[in-house]
């Protein structure tokens, strides 16, 4: 259990950045953006969260997969969408309310992910962060970095902006 | 070495390389001339125009620290340094190694930026050391025939070898300097100075003068620089702009076309607010509700003032609206024809001579036609004709693909030519012509053997584009169209160059997409000519806006041949295939909706009884669409639909219209594979038409009220795809609203909305006296007694808590009340 922590220490330092001495003498924190998928509460590090939008008007995209719920217009610029409950492979429990959108990015990655409310930012102390429950299916393991105390998913941001399975790109059949 | 230096020495080594790249292909040129057309006259010209690009190659490489470019060019200078002595003339094993310099010189140029360089350092020195052979074998031919007197050429001659030996020992000096690897520009000074000597020759043998040669040397040197702004004065002048920073003021100057349909969807909004508040003034003033009934002469001196005092306000606000529509309009057109311009004159800016891309064609045909012991005699006509850069640098492999097409198999062997009675070389000719409306043809003829029409049809049945039978009764144009569906070839061999098949409709693919077309002409044992016609400069993307099962997509206009409306009896099957005539020719139809997968939009009663179709082509392929409405043409950018969603078949991007809505831009070749591979039996026509002939099956008229947009459009779907006409609504509000308006069968109904939740819409339906018995059923997002109880209290006939997402049993309980 103690290297598990190291470990989930490891890799939360990794998503913040190092931080500076000082702060290192008090408890590590990370600032995150928490948000509301019900039933489940995520969050995800705030220095990956470009903004919060409203959902307003999506444009779906005719045969992409299904965890691409469309595109929006964000000032000029075209934004695709995922449902990370599909690809989570999350039960449901309950109807969604998708009315958010939280645009995460990179230098080379962006897209939005739906929310059904945004509960705020806050500080999350990094020795609260639990590991993942092993129910999580493969996928949704990878992108998961753990559980706060109170129950809260904290998703690595940095890993979906990465991860190969977010990306579409259908071949051309021969 | 600080920041800022290392800065400008990028920018240098970034103006180099385009110089270098100027520099070489005239030397390529230049080489390619003199091969050509070795005659005297002819050989001066191109000796001393090759000499001179190499030669300011070489010092623009020094200045920049290309060492190594420097090497090669100064071997290959040495070589042009002898032929214009006349003391040496190239023999073809010569033109090879030169051709090897040129070539390799291209690798070196091409790779400046990369750390791995691709030519080693030996096989660079072993090049160098071919070049100086060449040069080192050059004898002096000292004829000197024009002088009389032979004691004159003696003296000459030593004066010549005099001046050899100083040109020598500077050159020496120079490699020297070189090995020291000096920085700065001193060494380029003495570059200078080697060609001086020999130019310096013809004075020294008319003056007989014994100076040392610098003094004049130095003299002509002053000349020579004066002379050349001179002749570049003479053409128009240019600034040297790079072309990512002219892609820049394009792209923005694009951009502003989305300004212009936004300007014109304000227009549209304003004139309707306009109109909305005239007619409610009009309105209040002839019938004043609160007044009716009411004898003016009741009304006290404030009221009646306050009437006439808010007559006058509105009507002035009215005259204010109206005007300042106007105006907007007429910013509106002024600023759109402001756009149009500036578009047009940065894309002026763009055009480039066709001259800058033939330039690789020589060597290209050189070498192909060495590589399959073809001659040929190439000829390129209308090489000033100037197109969009982007539009030439697109059509380069195309161009290349059809010219190797044309060598491996056009140009029959010279002994199969001779027994065919033809002249042993085949020419192969590139001509570019211009026609009234701008736009550009390309043509590439060979007078070789023609498409062979067996060979192609047995290939396309082999391919599966084509039945024995279809094939009798094809032209010999349809067949040669043939040759641009993937997987037909005539080549029997498959070479690296071709016989793959592929190549020709990558080809015709790449042509459409720049918004041209291909055509072929051939006839047998005479030739072939293949026909690229282009628009000078790449248009706006232009678009027909349609609707597909209440969703927008844009179909590329150049691939819509026509839009028309046909009626449900003149559909044909054919081996369980829909199609219908169109112009004399069959073609098959197919649903856009069952393509691209989206939920069948059943027909609503009473629609009108003719369908709407996009006849569309592309690569030779046409195809008849069924869409649900087509709504005009959209002007405007293609735009990715961002990192994440590289590519998703069927689509080609998307673009946005005035009101910034996104609309997805379908991919023309991959819907035509799509629907052509797709088994879909066409029963779209059939199921709704019969619904539409059999009055009885009334499709139910269900409103659904549901804030969330992603919730509403699923619902939609799946209510739609059971079978139900849907109205949706964005609260309860709206859906009291249209329940006013309109007679439903049912109302579905989120809880938690804005304005009017779904239990204050179910109290007022039942509130209502005509809406008392609509069924009403609560769909919401989380499962409490509470909620459901008070949802029943208010007279709700369901509650429905979604479990899972799967829809059944709200399905099965609408089924159950309706």
């Amino acid at each position: 259990m103690e290297n598990e922590q190291a470990i989930l220490k490891k890799r939360a330092t990794v998503i913040v950045g190092h931080k500076s001495d000082q702060q290192k003498e008090t408890r590590e924190t990370l600032s995150v953006v928490e948000f509301l998928l019900i039933p489940e509460r995520y969050a995800v590090a705030g220095n990956f969260v470009q903004e919060v939008l409203p959902l307003t008007e999506i444009t779906p995209i005719p045969g992409a997969p299904a965890f691409i719920i469309g595109v929006i217009n964000m000032r000029g610029k075209i934004v695709s969408l995922i449902n990370l409950k599909i690809k989570f492979s999350l039960k449901e429990k309950g109807l969604t309310d998708f009315n958010k959108v939280i645009i995460l990015h990179n230098e080379l990655m962006e897209f939005g992910i739906v929310a059904d409310a945004i509960a705020g930012t806050r500080l999350m102390p990094l020795d609260s962060i639990s590991p993942p429950p092993l129910t999580l299916d493969k996928i949704a393991a990878e992108l998961v970095i753990g559980i706060s105390a109170d129950g809260m998913i904290l998703l690595d941001a940095d890993k979906m902006l990465k991860s190969s399975h977010l990306i579409v790109n259908q071949k051309l059949k021969q | 070495m600080n920041k800022d230096q290392e800065a400008f020495l990028l920018e240098l080594l970034g103006d180099f390389k385009i110089e270098a790249v100027e520099h070489h292909q005239a030397i390529v040129g230049g080489l390619l001339g003199l091969e050509k057309n070795p005659d005297t006259a002819n050989l001066k010209k191109e000796v001393e125009i090759i000499f001179r690009e190499i030669h300011s190659l070489k010092g623009a490489a020094r200045a920049v620290n290309q060492l190594d470019i420097e090497r090669l060019c100064m071997g290959m200078e040495s070589v042009f340094h002898e032929m214009k002595k006349e003391n040496l003339v190239l023999s073809p094993p010569a033109f090879d190694v030169l051709y090897k310099a040129s070539d390799t010189l291209e690798v070196m140029l091409g790779d400046i930026d990369s750390k791995q360089k691709k030519v080693q350092p030996a096989d660079l020195a072993q090049l160098v050391k071919k070049l100086e052979a060449i040069s080192r074998n050059a004898k002096p031919i000292a004829k000197f025939s024009f002088n009389p007197v032979p004691s004159f050429a003696k003296a000459a001659s030593t004066v010549t070898s005099q001046s050899e030996q100083l040109s020598g020992t500077i050159e020496s000096e120079i490699a020297k300097a070189i090995d020291k690897k000096e920085a700065g520009f001193e060494p380029d000074i003495h570059k200078e100075e080697i060609a001086l000597p020999q130019t310096i020759i013809p004075d020294i043998k008319l003056d007989f003068t014994t100076e040392m040669p610098e003094e004049k040397a130095v003299e002509k040197q002053a000349l020579k620089m004066a002379e050349k702004p001179a002749e570049k004065s003479s053409d128009k002048e240019t600034v040297r702009v790079a072309t990512a920073k002219l892609y820049n003021l394009l792209r923005q100057a694009e951009e502003m076309i989305a300004v212009k349909s936004t300007l014109a969807h304000y227009v549209v909004e304003l004139q309707y607010y306009a109109n909305q508040y005239s007619s409610w003034s009009r309105k209040i003033s002839n019938h004043n509700p609160i007044l009716s009934g009411i004898n003016k002469n009741d009304l006290s001196d404030d009221v009646l003032e306050f009437l006439e005092k808010d007559k006058d306000f509105r009507k002035k606000h009215e005259e204010d609206l109206y005007g300042f529509e106007k105006n907007l309009a007429r910013f509106q057109r002024v600023t759109a024809r402001m756009i149009d311009d500036l578009l047009i004159d940065i894309k002026t800016t763009l055009l480039y001579p066709f001259s800058s891309l033939l330039a690789i064609v020589p060597k290209i045909v050189r070498d192909l036609s060495k590589e399959y012991g073809k001659e040929i005699n190439l000829q390129i006509e209308g090489s000033e004709i100037e197109i969009d850069r982007r539009i030439l640098e697109e059509i380069k492999d195309p161009l290349i693909h059809l010219i190797r097409n044309c060598i491996d198999h056009g140009i029959e062997l010279p002994q199969n030519r001779i027994n065919v009675g033809k002249q042993p070389h085949g020419i192969l000719k590139i001509e570019i012509k211009q026609d009234a409306d701008r736009n550009i043809s390309l043509q590439i003829s060979d007078n070789g053997r023609g498409i062979q029409r067996e060979k192609v049809i047995s290939s396309a049945i082999k391919a599966g584009h084509l039945k024995l039978e279809e094939a009798l009764s094809m032209s010999d144009k349809e067949v040669a169209m043939l040759i641009f569906s993937s997987g037909v070839s005539t080549s029997p061999f498959i070479t690296d160059i071709s016989g793959r098949g592929l190549g020709m409709a990558i080809v015709a693919e790449k042509v459409v997409k720049l918004g041209g077309n291909i055509n072929i002409e051939s006839i047998a044992g005479e030739g072939s000519t293949f026909t690229i016609t282009l628009p000078q400069t790449l248009a706006i993307f232009k678009g027909i806006l349609i609707k597909a099962s209440e969703q927008f997509f844009i179909i590329p206009t150049t691939t819509v041949v026509k839009a028309i409306r046909i009626d449900p009896a003149d559909i044909k099957t054919v081996e369980s295939k829909k199609t219908i005539i169109f112009n004399n020719e069959t073609l098959a139809l197919v649903s856009l909706a069952d393509v691209l997968n989206l939920p069948v939009r059943r027909l609503r009663k009473g629609k009108e009884a003719l369908l709407r179709v996009l006849v569309i082509s592309s690569a030779q392929k046409k195809l008849a669409f069924v869409v649900d409405d087509v709504l005009g043409e959209h002007e405007g950018m293609i735009k990715d639909l961002g990192p994440q969603l590289l590519h998703v078949t069927n689509i080609a991007g998307a673009t946005l219209l005035g009101d910034g809505r996104i609309v997805t831009i379908l991919h023309i070749p991959e819907l035509i594979d799509s629907a052509s591979r797709s088994s879909i039996s066409m029963d779209f026509v059939a199921e709704p038409l019969q619904d539409t002939a059999n009055e009885e099956v009334r499709q139910k008229y269900i409103l659904v009220a549901e804030d969330s947009i992603t919730i509403r459009s699923m619902l939609r779907n799946f209510l739609e795809t059971a079978g139900y006409t849907i109205k949706t609504a964005v609260d309860g509000q709206e859906a009291y609203g249209f329940l006013q308006e309109e007679k439903f069968d049912l109302v579905v109904s989120d809880i938690e909305m804005p304005h009017m939740t779904g239990f204050e819409l179910t109290a007022k339906i039942r509130e209502d006296k005509n809406l008392a018995d609509m069924p009403v059923v609560l769909v919401t997002a989380l499962e409490s007694t509470d909620d459901r109880q008070r949802g029943m209290d208010l007279g709700a006939n369901a509650y429905i808590v979604k479990s899972s997402f799967e829809q059944s049993n709200l399905v099965e309980t609408i089924r159950r009340l309706i």
